[in-house]
């Protein structure tokens, strides 16, 4: 989880991405910097992401990341 | 049939008599027909392109679905290494079905719509090379609603293909999907899993439901009939004879197009939705108060939101995912120094067939293109002096929350909205440029204000129009969970009544109908 903060950090620094519950619905990541997160989080976790994996559920809260990166680890 | 002709509402008065009468598990069947009649009446013999286009996104998902099932029912027998490669086969033979399906209804589109536009570009190199040859336009009359039918049966075989939703087996279910008499005008662009369920289940006549869906139409109709088509004589007067007026007057009719465009078209919206929920169907949102807008960005999730939404996941997300983006950002990361840089080239080159897709989606010529790269040039430079902006807003004590901040932040988006619109206006990119110079020949926009009075007094209903639309707006920005018809059918029966009456007043006292008035079309009718 950690490792996921800090490539979250490093696209948006300054932002305490543990206590947020609304990272897409409150606009902290657009779709311009998820663009940029999921080929870091490619490259990182060696996983490979779909088009139907892109929704906000999936990436609101770093809980909801790591629950999608684990899936798509399997 | 003009969406604000008697002949509509009367046909719709009609299918929705049946709708209720007959028994509910066949009121997708009236919805069909009545769409077939629809089509068949706009269009004539041209209905045959979008029974095409049906029956291949039809036929191709099942061959989609068809293809999978083969796979699944394969999958037991094979050993562990074995079906991770078959998966690699099935994946890549999906990619291929889905490509060849999309590009064949997509080539209908482009073969018909887009065939001229390679006709001015040929022309335009003849030109650049000096060649004394043009080549001549084609003349091609379009089915109603092409470009929105083709994007939703492409969204309707690519939500197959991704597992959102299952290939339908009844073609005639399908076909209503695409074909649906409401949305097939200006859209909204709806999706098959939005829209399956509400066709498939029985829907009873529900009085309330039906009031506010007439609430709707109404205010659509004021949008339409009392703004949207009054400012369209002015306007339509300056922009045909720009020669004749000063440039203030360009300016104003300028920003009376952009209202215009948007009582337009939001108008439709508003006559579309509330058709659709006489028959207890909602359609898609496509507008939410875009002027109130602080950026361009959120403009474009504001306006027209079912085309951004539909760009976002059938153009930006397969790029993103795509090998050619995955080399853009590892070349960005290798060759670029700073930080910022690295994240903002990589999603630059993404949201280019973005914009680039938005403009060919508006028309086929070269002023269309323009008008997608105009806001992804403003929307990169955006991208790419945040950290100077961000400075800028340190440095001057200017917080997010700052109210004249955001004032001046959406009278920006309303200016740069208006140059958009005025190479939207314009007949060619020529003559768009040739208006700007015209429109800074002069300031003096008190006598700019009377020329525009003096081509039509009525111009002022259109602006106390203007002012209504603009109180809604802001009660609708103020109570964003709730929907202004919900909003109008809490209140006492008489406020209820009375808000209904001043809207058929003002429609029947100022719209622009009657005897000699031939209804002009909606604009994005054309699309």
């Amino acid at each position: 989880m950690d490792k996921l903060i800090e490539i979250l950090n490093s696209l948006r620094p300054g932002v305490d991405f543990a206590a947020q519950t609304k990272i897409v619905d409150d606009g902290i990541l657009d779709s311009m910097t998820i663009a940029r997160l999921i080929g870091l989080l490619e490259d990182e976790y060696d996983i490979e992401f779909e088009v139907t994996d892109l929704v906000p559920e999936n990436f609101n809260s770093v809980e909801a990341m790591m629950k999608m990166i684990e899936r798509l680890e399997d | 049939m003009k969406l604000t002709s008697i002949y509509f509402f009367a046909f719709v008065l009609v299918v929705c008599l049946v709708y209720y009468l007959i028994p509910k598990k066949m009121q997708w069947i009236v919805l069909l027909a009545s769409s077939m009649v629809f089509f068949v009446m706009s269009s004539g013999i041209l209905t045959v392109y979008m029974l095409a286009t049906t029956a291949i996104v039809y036929g191709g998902a099942l061959w989609l679905n068809k293809h999978r099932e083969t796979f699944e029912s394969r999958k037991q027998e094979l050993d562990k290494a074995q079906r991770k490669e078959a998966k690699k086969k099935l994946k890549k033979g999906q990619k291929l079905r889905v490509a060849a399906i999309a590009v064949t209804v997509l080539g209908i589109l482009v073969v018909l719509k887009y065939c001229n536009l390679g006709v001015e570009i040929a022309n335009m190199f003849m030109g650049i090379f000096h060649l004394n040859y043009s080549f001549e336009m084609f003349s091609i009359v379009l089915p109603l609603g092409i470009s929105y039918y083709t994007l939703m049966a492409v969204s309707y075989v690519t939500d197959v293909y991704r597992g959102v939703i299952k290939a339908e087996k009844n073609p005639l279910r399908v076909l209503l999907f695409v074909s649906y008499f409401p949305h097939i005008v200006e859209g909204p662009f709806d999706r098959f899993k939005d829209l399956s369920e509400q066709f498939s289940i029985p829907h009873k006549f529900d009085y309330d439901s039906f009031c506010k869906g007439c609430i709707l139409v109404l205010f659509g109709l004021f949008k339409k009939m009392v703004i949207a088509d009054r400012l369209g004589i002015t306007v339509a007067e300056i922009f045909d004879h720009p020669s004749e007026h000063t440039g203030p007057a360009i300016v104003i009719a300028t920003v009376m197009y952009t209202i215009q465009l948007y009582c337009d078209f939001s108008g439709c919206i508003d006559i579309i939705s509330g058709v659709s929920e006489l028959f207890g169907i909602k359609v898609a949102e496509n507008f939410r108060q875009p002027f109130f807008s602080r950026s361009i960005n959120e403009f474009w999730r504001r306006w027209h939101i079912t085309l951004g939404l539909w760009l976002k996941e059938y153009v930006y997300y397969p790029v993103i995912l795509s090998g050619h983006f995955k080399a853009v950002d590892k070349f960005a990361k290798k060759h670029l120094k700073s930080n910022h840089l690295i994240n903002v080239v990589p999603a630059a080159y993404a949201l280019f067939f973005v914009w680039l897709s938005n403009g060919l989606w508006h028309g086929a010529s070269l002023k269309y293109i323009l008008y997608g790269l105009y806001y992804y040039l403003l929307m990169m430079i955006g991208e790419l002096c945040k950290p100077l902006f961000e400075k800028i807003k340190n440095k001057m004590h200017i917080k997010d929350g700052n109210k004249p901040f955001a004032l001046f932040q959406m009278l920006r988006t309303f200016l740069i909205v208006n140059i958009g619109m005025l190479l939207f206006r314009s007949a060619t990119v020529g003559e768009f440029f040739r208006l700007i110079k015209q429109a800074m020949s002069s300031f003096n926009y008190f006598g700019g204000a009377r020329e525009v009075v003096t081509i039509s007094i009525e111009v002022i209903y259109a602006f106390v129009g203007v002012v209504v639309i603009l109180m809604i707006g802001i009660v609708k920005e103020k109570n964003k969970t709730v929907l202004f018809r919900d909003l109008i059918y809490q209140k006492p029966f008489i406020l209820r009544y009375l808000f209904v009456l001043f809207f058929v007043t003002c429609i029947l006292t100022f719209g622009v109908y009657g005897p000699g008035y031939n209804a002009s079309d909606f604009v994005y009718a054309q699309f």
